[in-house]
C-alpha cells in the first residue's frame, strides 16, 4: 500500500506541474482572490493526496474539486458578509484586466466554461444558479469580453 | 470562441505560487470526495450483464462527435446529453428503451443545453435551447429532423416544456432577458404566430400540461426562511384557479401526469437530503404518494411511457461523486423491473417518451 501511495504521490506532483499553474489562474480568474485560490487549489491536492491511488483521472479530479472548494469558500464568505478581496491584475495585463471588468458571475461563468471546460449544468451547480443563467452570464459576458479585447484599446 | 480559449491559455504563461510543499505537508480540512468511478462501475456492470446474461439493456454511451442530426421515431426516448467530447454543451440523442440503439438527433448550431419533447401526437418535437442566446429558444422540427418553425427569439427557457394536447402551443418555464438575468416565469407560446404569454409569475420548477388540455400541472418554488421549497399546483391554462396538491414540504420537480391523467410522476427530496431526490407517483389529486425508488444518489426527471406502463428517469447513482454525471433508467409504472437503458460518460437526462 505504501509503495502505491508513493507511486501515486509521485503521479499527482507530476500532475501539479503539469497543471498546478493553470488552475492555480482558473481558480484566481474564478474567485478573484489569492488566498481563496490558494487555498482551494492546496486543499484539492491535499485531499487527491490523501486519497492516494484511488482515483482515476487525478488532473480532472483535481479541477474539479477545486472550483467545489472555492466556491464553497466565497459561498460561505456571503453568507458571513466576509468581503472578498479583489485580486490585483498581474502583469502583463490584457485579458486579466478584461475579465475583472466583468461581473463575478460572467466571470466565473466564462472561465469555468471556456478554460475549465464545465458544462452549463455543472456550472449552475457550482455557482449554485440555474442553467439558463449561467447561460445568460455566459453569453453576456462572452460579448463583453469580445468588446473590450476587440475594442480600440484591446 | 477559440481566441477567447487562447487568450485564457495565455494567463498561465505568468508564474503562479508553488503550493507543493504546503501540499505535502498539508492535512485535508474537508472530506475527501469520492473518487470519480463511473467508468469502472459501467465496465463492471456491462462485464456482469454478459457474463449472467440478464436481459437488461445497458448501452454505454460516449458521444462521438458534434453537429450530427438524423432521425428518430415512435417509441423512442428523447434524451439530452454531451454534444461531444469537446463540445461542453449538449445535444439531443435519441435511444430505443428495448434494444438499446442510441442514435444523434438534434444539435442546434447556438450553444446551449439542449432538449427534445414529442408533441402528444407525436408529429412534431419542440427542441429547447437551454441557456443560448444566439438564437430561438426553441426550434419545433419533424421527427426525421426538418425544421417547422422557430420561436421565442431573445427568450430564454429552462428543460420544462410541455406541448397542449393538439400542438398549438408550448408551456414553458423561462421568459425574458432582464439585465442579463433569465427571468424566470411561467408561459405559453402560440405555436403558429409565435406569440408568447405570461401565466404565472414566480419560481417554477416543472409544468406539464394534463392530458386532456383543461389544466396545467405544475412545481412552484419559495423560500422558507433560509430553505427553498417546492410544492405541486393545478390551474387552469390561463393560470386561474390554482389549487395546491401537495404540502409535504421538500422539494418537488419536473411533474408529468400519466397519459390517462389519473397519475403524476414527480421528482421529490427531502430538503435536508436534496441530492438525494427519488421518484414519487401521486394519484391526480395529489393523494397517495408512493416512492418508487431508492434514493441512492438523485432520481430526477420521471417521463411516461406513452401507454402509461413505464416511467423513463435519470439519476447519478453511477456518478456519486461526479456532480452532473447522469445515467437513465426505465421501471414499471409500479417501480417494479427497474433497468438502466443508458449510462452516458457525463450524462443522460431522458426528456420525452414517444
Amino acid at each position: 500500500v505504501r509503495t502505491k501511495d508513493r507511486t501515486a504521490a509521485s503521479a499527482l506532483e507530476v500532475v501539479y506541474r503539469a497543471e498546478g499553474n493553470r488552475l492555480w489562474w482558473a481558480v484566481l480568474a474564478y474567485a478573484g482572490d489569492r488566498d481563496v485560490a490558494s487555498d482551494a487549489v492546496a486543499e484539492a491536492f491535499a485531499q487527491a493526496l490523501r486519497r492516494g491511488s484511488g482515483i482515476e483521472d487525478p488532473a480532472a479530479w483535481v479541477w474539479r474539486a477545486s472550483f467545489r472548494i472555492a466556491a464553497g469558500e466565497l459561498q460561505r464568505r456571503r453568507r458571513f458578509h466576509d468581503e472578498v478581496t479583489v485580486t490585483q491584475s498581474p502583469t502583463p495585463v490584457g485579458l486579466f484586466t478584461a475579465l475583472d471588468e466583468l461581473s463575478r458571475n460572467q466571470r466565473a461563468c466564462v472561465v469555468l466554461h471556456y478554460y475549465a471546460g464545465y458544462k452549463l449544468r455543472e456550472i449552475g451547480e457550482i455557482l449554485g444558479i440555474s442553467k439558463a443563467t449561467v447561460g445568460v452570464h455566459l453569453t453576456r459576458g462572452r460579448r463583453r469580453l469580445r468588446a473590450i479585447l476587440e475594442g480600440p484599446d484591446g | 470562441m477559440a481566441d477567447l480559449r487562447t487568450r485564457l491559455t495565455d494567463i498561465e504563461s505568468n508564474p503562479a505560487p508553488d503550493l507543493w510543499p504546503e501540499i505535502g505537508t498539508r492535512e485535508p480540512s474537508r472530506a475527501p470526495s469520492p473518487a470519480p468511478t463511473r467508468r469502472f462501475v459501467a465496465a463492471v456492470v456491462g462485464l456482469a450483464v454478459a457474463v449472467t446474461g440478464i436481459g437488461f439493456v445497458v448501452v454505454t454511451f460516449v458521444p462521438t462527435r458534434s453537429g450530427d442530426v438524423g432521425a428518430t421515431s415512435k417509441g423512442a426516448i428523447l434524451f439530452e446529453t454531451r454534444a461531444s467530447i469537446d463540445v461542453p454543451t449538449s445535444a439531443v440523442w435519441s435511444v430505443d428503451p428495448d434494444t438499446g440503439a442510441v442514435s444523434p438527433f438534434f444539435d442546434l448550431p447556438q450553444e446551449g443545453d439542449e432538449s427534445g419533447i414529442w408533441s402528444p401526437d407525436h408529429r412534431l418535437i419542440a427542441i429547447t435551447a437551454e441557456g443560448g442566446l444566439d438564437g430561438p429558444a426553441v426550434v419545433i422540427v419533424h421527427p426525421d429532423g426538418s425544421e417547422v418553425t422557430q420561436l421565442l427569439d431573445g427568450y430564454c427557457v429552462t428543460a420544462h416544456v410541455s406541448w397542449v394536447p393538439d400542438a398549438t402551443a408550448l408551456f414553458f418555464v423561462g421568459g425574458r432577458v432582464i439585465d442579463g438575468t433569465c427571468a424566470e416565469a411561467l408561459w405559453m407560446v402560440d405555436v403558429a404566430s409565435g406569440e408568447a404569454t405570461q401565466i404565472r409569475d414566480g419560481w417554477f420548477s416543472g409544468v406539464d400540461v394534463a392530458p386532456d388540455g383543461e389544466s396545467i400541472l405544475f412545481a412552484e418554488a419559495f423560500q422558507d426562511g433560509a430553505a427553498t421549497r417546492s410544492e405541486l399546483w393545478v390551474s387552469a391554462l390561463d393560470g386561474s384557479g390554482a389549487r395546491q396538491l401537495t404540502s409535504n414540504g421538500g422539494y418537488y420537480a419536473s411533474p408529468e401526469w400519466s397519459p390517462d391523467g389519473r397519475s403524476i410522476a414527480v421528482g421529490w427530496a427531502d430538503f435536508d437530503r436534496r441530492l438525494h431526490s427519488a421518484i414519487y407517483v401521486l394519484d391526480a389529486d395529489g393523494a397517495h404518494r408512493r416512492r418508487l425508488t431508492d434514493p441512492q444518489g438523485a432520481d430526477m426527471g420521471p417521463v411516461w411511457s406513452p401507454d402509461g406502463r413505464r416511467i423513463a428517469f435519470s439519476s447519478s447513482r453511477d456518478h456519486l461523486g461526479d456532480p452532473g454525471g447522469l445515467s437513465m433508467y426505465v421501471m414499471n409504472a409500479d417501480g417494479t423491473d427497474e433497468y438502466r437503458v443508458v449510462i452516458g460518460d457525463e450524462y443522460a437526462i431522458a426528456t420525452s417518451w414517444a
